[in-house]
Protein backbone atom coordinates (compact mmCIF):
# COMPACT_ATOMS: atom_id res chain seq x y z
CA UNK A 1 0.00 0.00 0.00
CA UNK A 2 1.55 3.24 -1.01
CA UNK A 3 1.84 5.82 2.11
CA UNK A 4 2.11 9.85 2.43
CA UNK A 5 5.97 9.01 2.38
CA UNK A 6 6.19 6.67 -0.68
CA UNK A 7 5.18 10.58 -3.06
CA UNK A 8 7.51 13.50 -2.44
CA UNK A 9 5.96 16.67 -2.26
CA UNK A 10 6.01 18.14 -5.00
CA UNK A 11 7.37 21.76 -5.42
CA UNK A 12 7.03 24.28 -8.44
CA UNK A 13 8.50 27.04 -10.19
CA UNK A 14 8.31 29.48 -13.09
CA UNK A 15 11.86 29.63 -14.88
CA UNK A 16 11.23 33.32 -16.29
CA UNK A 17 13.97 35.37 -17.55
CA UNK A 18 14.20 36.94 -14.32
CA UNK A 19 14.96 33.87 -12.27
CA UNK A 20 17.52 32.85 -14.79
CA UNK A 21 19.42 36.61 -14.34
CA UNK A 22 19.05 35.51 -10.43
CA UNK A 23 20.19 32.37 -10.50
CA UNK A 24 23.32 33.27 -12.99
CA UNK A 25 24.16 35.86 -9.91
CA UNK A 26 23.90 33.35 -7.40
CA UNK A 27 25.82 31.00 -9.03
CA UNK A 28 28.67 33.43 -10.66
CA UNK A 29 27.61 30.85 -14.07
CA UNK A 30 27.04 33.68 -16.63
CA UNK A 31 27.17 31.21 -19.70
CA UNK A 32 26.22 32.57 -22.77
CA UNK A 33 23.89 29.78 -23.54
CA UNK A 34 21.83 30.97 -20.36
CA UNK A 35 21.96 34.88 -20.90
CA UNK A 36 22.58 35.61 -23.91
CA UNK A 37 19.83 35.51 -26.48
CA UNK A 38 21.66 36.07 -29.56
CA UNK A 39 24.33 33.23 -28.92
CA UNK A 40 21.74 31.11 -27.39
CA UNK A 41 20.23 30.85 -30.44
CA UNK A 42 23.19 30.84 -33.02
CA UNK A 43 23.84 27.56 -31.19
CA UNK A 44 22.20 23.68 -31.86
CA UNK A 45 19.75 24.29 -28.54
CA UNK A 46 18.17 26.78 -30.42
CA UNK A 47 17.72 29.62 -27.78
CA UNK A 48 18.18 30.32 -24.05
CA UNK A 49 18.15 27.04 -21.66
CA UNK A 50 17.63 27.53 -18.45
CA UNK A 51 21.19 26.52 -15.76
CA UNK A 52 19.94 22.56 -14.86
CA UNK A 53 20.83 23.11 -10.95
CA UNK A 54 18.23 26.01 -11.05
CA UNK A 55 15.37 23.11 -11.54
CA UNK A 56 17.41 20.01 -9.61
CA UNK A 57 17.21 22.53 -6.31
CA UNK A 58 13.70 21.85 -6.79
CA UNK A 59 13.97 18.10 -6.23
CA UNK A 60 16.00 19.01 -3.10
CA UNK A 61 13.48 21.31 -1.49
CA UNK A 62 10.83 18.59 -2.40
CA UNK A 63 13.40 15.94 -0.12
CA UNK A 64 13.29 18.19 2.55
CA UNK A 65 9.78 19.45 2.20
CA UNK A 66 8.46 15.43 2.58
CA UNK A 67 11.07 14.16 5.17
CA UNK A 68 12.75 17.62 6.73
CA UNK A 69 16.14 19.05 6.42
CA UNK A 70 17.83 16.41 9.48
CA UNK A 71 17.31 13.92 6.54
CA UNK A 72 19.22 15.90 3.86
CA UNK A 73 22.27 14.59 6.03
CA UNK A 74 23.34 11.70 4.27
CA UNK A 75 21.35 12.19 0.95
CA UNK A 76 22.46 11.89 -2.06
CA UNK A 77 20.96 12.26 -5.64
CA UNK A 78 22.31 11.18 -8.88
CA UNK A 79 19.97 12.67 -11.95
CA UNK A 80 20.42 13.47 -15.96
CA UNK A 81 19.63 16.52 -17.63
CA UNK A 82 17.14 14.88 -20.14
CA UNK A 83 15.66 18.34 -21.71
CA UNK A 84 16.64 21.49 -21.74
CA UNK A 85 14.32 24.52 -19.65
CA UNK A 86 12.90 27.27 -21.58
CA UNK A 87 12.04 30.95 -20.89
CA UNK A 88 8.87 31.03 -19.15
CA UNK A 89 8.95 27.01 -18.46
CA UNK A 90 6.72 25.91 -15.05
CA UNK A 91 8.62 22.91 -13.66
CA UNK A 92 7.62 20.82 -10.87
CA UNK A 93 9.88 18.13 -9.10
CA UNK A 94 8.42 15.44 -8.00
CA UNK A 95 9.29 11.32 -6.47
CA UNK A 96 8.06 8.23 -5.91
CA UNK A 97 9.87 5.53 -3.73
CA UNK A 98 11.63 2.78 -5.34
CA UNK A 99 11.03 -0.90 -5.47
CA UNK A 100 14.35 -1.56 -6.12
CA UNK A 101 16.38 -0.60 -2.80
CA UNK A 102 15.87 0.60 0.38
CA UNK A 103 15.64 4.16 1.16
CA UNK A 104 15.53 4.75 -2.68
CA UNK A 105 13.21 6.76 -4.82
CA UNK A 106 13.45 7.68 -8.44
CA UNK A 107 13.27 11.45 -8.84
CA UNK A 108 12.37 14.10 -11.81
CA UNK A 109 11.60 17.55 -12.56
CA UNK A 110 9.05 17.45 -15.19
CA UNK A 111 8.10 20.81 -17.46
CA UNK A 112 4.54 22.12 -18.01
CA UNK A 113 3.84 19.56 -20.99
CA UNK A 114 4.68 16.30 -18.47
CA UNK A 115 8.33 16.22 -20.30
CA UNK A 116 10.57 14.96 -17.45
CA UNK A 117 13.58 17.39 -17.82
CA UNK A 118 15.28 16.15 -15.21
CA UNK A 119 15.57 12.24 -14.23
CA UNK A 120 17.60 10.08 -11.59
CA UNK A 121 17.26 8.70 -8.01
CA UNK A 122 17.81 10.23 -5.05
CA UNK A 123 18.73 7.77 -1.72
CA UNK A 124 17.98 8.78 2.27
CA UNK A 125 19.42 7.23 4.82
CA UNK A 126 16.64 8.46 6.65
CA UNK A 127 13.68 6.95 4.48
CA UNK A 128 16.14 3.58 4.69
CA UNK A 129 15.75 2.76 8.23
CA UNK A 130 12.14 3.91 8.28
CA UNK A 131 11.62 1.04 6.38
CA UNK A 132 12.91 -1.66 8.78
CA UNK B 1 43.41 36.81 -23.07
CA UNK B 2 44.33 33.62 -21.51
CA UNK B 3 43.91 30.34 -24.12
CA UNK B 4 40.49 28.69 -23.93
CA UNK B 5 40.65 25.32 -22.40
CA UNK B 6 39.34 22.97 -24.75
CA UNK B 7 38.62 19.11 -24.39
CA UNK B 8 41.83 17.96 -25.05
CA UNK B 9 43.46 19.77 -22.62
CA UNK B 10 42.14 17.56 -19.67
CA UNK B 11 43.53 15.02 -18.11
CA UNK B 12 41.70 12.11 -16.46
CA UNK B 13 43.91 12.03 -12.77
CA UNK B 14 44.84 15.48 -12.96
CA UNK B 15 43.52 17.86 -10.03
CA UNK B 16 41.69 20.99 -11.49
CA UNK B 17 42.40 23.15 -8.13
CA UNK B 18 40.47 24.30 -5.53
CA UNK B 19 38.47 27.26 -4.26
CA UNK B 20 36.80 28.52 -1.18
CA UNK B 21 33.31 30.05 -1.37
CA UNK B 22 31.15 31.71 1.64
CA UNK B 23 27.44 31.61 0.63
CA UNK B 24 27.33 35.13 2.45
CA UNK B 25 23.95 37.05 3.24
CA UNK B 26 23.70 39.07 -0.28
CA UNK B 27 23.54 35.50 -2.12
CA UNK B 28 20.80 33.81 1.10
CA UNK B 29 18.73 37.25 0.13
CA UNK B 30 19.04 36.45 -3.67
CA UNK B 31 18.30 32.57 -2.93
CA UNK B 32 15.36 33.66 -0.61
CA UNK B 33 13.92 35.66 -3.21
CA UNK B 34 14.37 33.17 -6.34
CA UNK B 35 12.71 30.06 -3.70
CA UNK B 36 10.85 32.00 -1.02
CA UNK B 37 9.67 28.47 0.23
CA UNK B 38 13.79 27.54 1.27
CA UNK B 39 14.87 29.67 3.89
CA UNK B 40 18.27 28.97 5.76
CA UNK B 41 18.08 28.10 9.75
CA UNK B 42 20.09 29.82 11.77
CA UNK B 43 22.39 26.37 12.10
CA UNK B 44 22.54 25.20 8.65
CA UNK B 45 21.76 26.33 4.89
CA UNK B 46 19.65 24.53 2.56
CA UNK B 47 20.48 21.33 0.44
CA UNK B 48 20.47 23.23 -2.50
CA UNK B 49 23.14 25.18 -1.97
CA UNK B 50 25.58 22.50 -1.67
CA UNK B 51 24.94 22.60 -5.38
CA UNK B 52 25.47 26.37 -5.74
CA UNK B 53 29.04 25.94 -3.68
CA UNK B 54 29.94 23.19 -6.31
CA UNK B 55 29.44 25.48 -9.39
CA UNK B 56 30.78 28.85 -7.99
CA UNK B 57 34.02 26.52 -7.43
CA UNK B 58 33.69 25.04 -10.59
CA UNK B 59 33.36 28.50 -12.43
CA UNK B 60 36.41 29.88 -10.28
CA UNK B 61 38.45 26.88 -10.85
CA UNK B 62 37.30 26.42 -14.57
CA UNK B 63 38.24 30.12 -15.62
CA UNK B 64 38.59 29.55 -19.29
CA UNK B 65 35.53 27.82 -20.71
CA UNK B 66 34.59 27.99 -24.13
CA UNK B 67 31.20 29.42 -24.47
CA UNK B 68 28.07 26.75 -24.44
CA UNK B 69 28.92 24.24 -22.11
CA UNK B 70 25.94 21.93 -21.17
CA UNK B 71 25.92 20.14 -17.62
CA UNK B 72 24.68 16.88 -18.50
CA UNK B 73 24.81 14.63 -15.61
CA UNK B 74 25.13 15.23 -11.54
CA UNK B 75 25.93 13.20 -8.66
CA UNK B 76 26.18 14.69 -5.52
CA UNK B 77 26.21 12.98 -1.72
CA UNK B 78 25.44 15.53 1.53
CA UNK B 79 27.62 15.02 4.14
CA UNK B 80 27.27 17.12 6.67
CA UNK B 81 25.09 20.13 6.39
CA UNK B 82 26.67 23.78 5.79
CA UNK B 83 26.86 26.42 8.20
CA UNK B 84 25.67 29.86 7.20
CA UNK B 85 29.29 32.04 6.72
CA UNK B 86 31.14 29.20 6.54
CA UNK B 87 34.11 28.71 4.59
CA UNK B 88 33.95 25.69 2.21
CA UNK B 89 36.81 24.64 0.04
CA UNK B 90 36.05 22.10 -3.03
CA UNK B 91 38.67 20.77 -4.86
CA UNK B 92 37.65 19.63 -8.46
CA UNK B 93 39.17 16.68 -10.13
CA UNK B 94 39.21 15.47 -13.73
CA UNK B 95 38.29 11.49 -13.67
CA UNK B 96 37.30 11.27 -17.30
CA UNK B 97 36.51 12.33 -20.64
CA UNK B 98 34.55 10.43 -24.21
CA UNK B 99 34.23 11.86 -27.41
CA UNK B 100 30.50 10.14 -27.60
CA UNK B 101 28.22 11.22 -30.75
CA UNK B 102 30.43 13.86 -31.20
CA UNK B 103 29.85 15.19 -28.05
CA UNK B 104 32.64 15.79 -25.71
CA UNK B 105 31.97 14.94 -22.26
CA UNK B 106 34.22 15.81 -19.67
CA UNK B 107 33.90 14.16 -15.64
CA UNK B 108 35.10 15.67 -12.78
CA UNK B 109 35.09 14.82 -9.52
CA UNK B 110 34.60 17.40 -6.36
CA UNK B 111 35.32 17.21 -3.09
CA UNK B 112 33.95 20.15 -0.22
CA UNK B 113 35.65 20.12 3.29
CA UNK B 114 34.65 23.07 5.65
CA UNK B 115 35.80 24.12 9.11
CA UNK B 116 38.75 22.33 10.38
CA UNK B 117 38.37 19.99 6.99
CA UNK B 118 35.15 18.13 7.93
CA UNK B 119 33.52 16.45 4.84
CA UNK B 120 30.39 18.83 3.83
CA UNK B 121 29.68 17.11 0.19
CA UNK B 122 30.97 14.89 -2.49
CA UNK B 123 29.95 15.40 -6.18
CA UNK B 124 30.79 14.07 -9.47
CA UNK B 125 29.63 16.45 -12.78
CA UNK B 126 29.10 15.61 -16.33
CA UNK B 127 29.75 18.32 -18.75
CA UNK B 128 29.25 18.64 -22.17
CA UNK B 129 32.51 20.12 -23.24
CA UNK B 130 31.84 22.59 -26.20
CA UNK B 131 35.21 22.97 -27.76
Amino acid sequence: METVLDTLKPVALTVDRQAILAYARITGDFNPIHVDPEFATSTPLGGVIAHGTLSLNLIWQSLAATFGSQAMRGAAIDVRFTKPVREDDRVEAGGRRSTNEPGRFDVWVKNQDGIAVIEGTATLFAAKEGER
Amino acid sequence: MDEVLTFDAFQPGASMGRATEVIDAEVLESWRQLYPWDAATADELPPGLATVLLMRAYMRILTQRPPGNIHARQHLELLAAIAPGEEVTTEIECVGKELKRERRYVELACRARGKAGRPLFDGRMTIIWAA
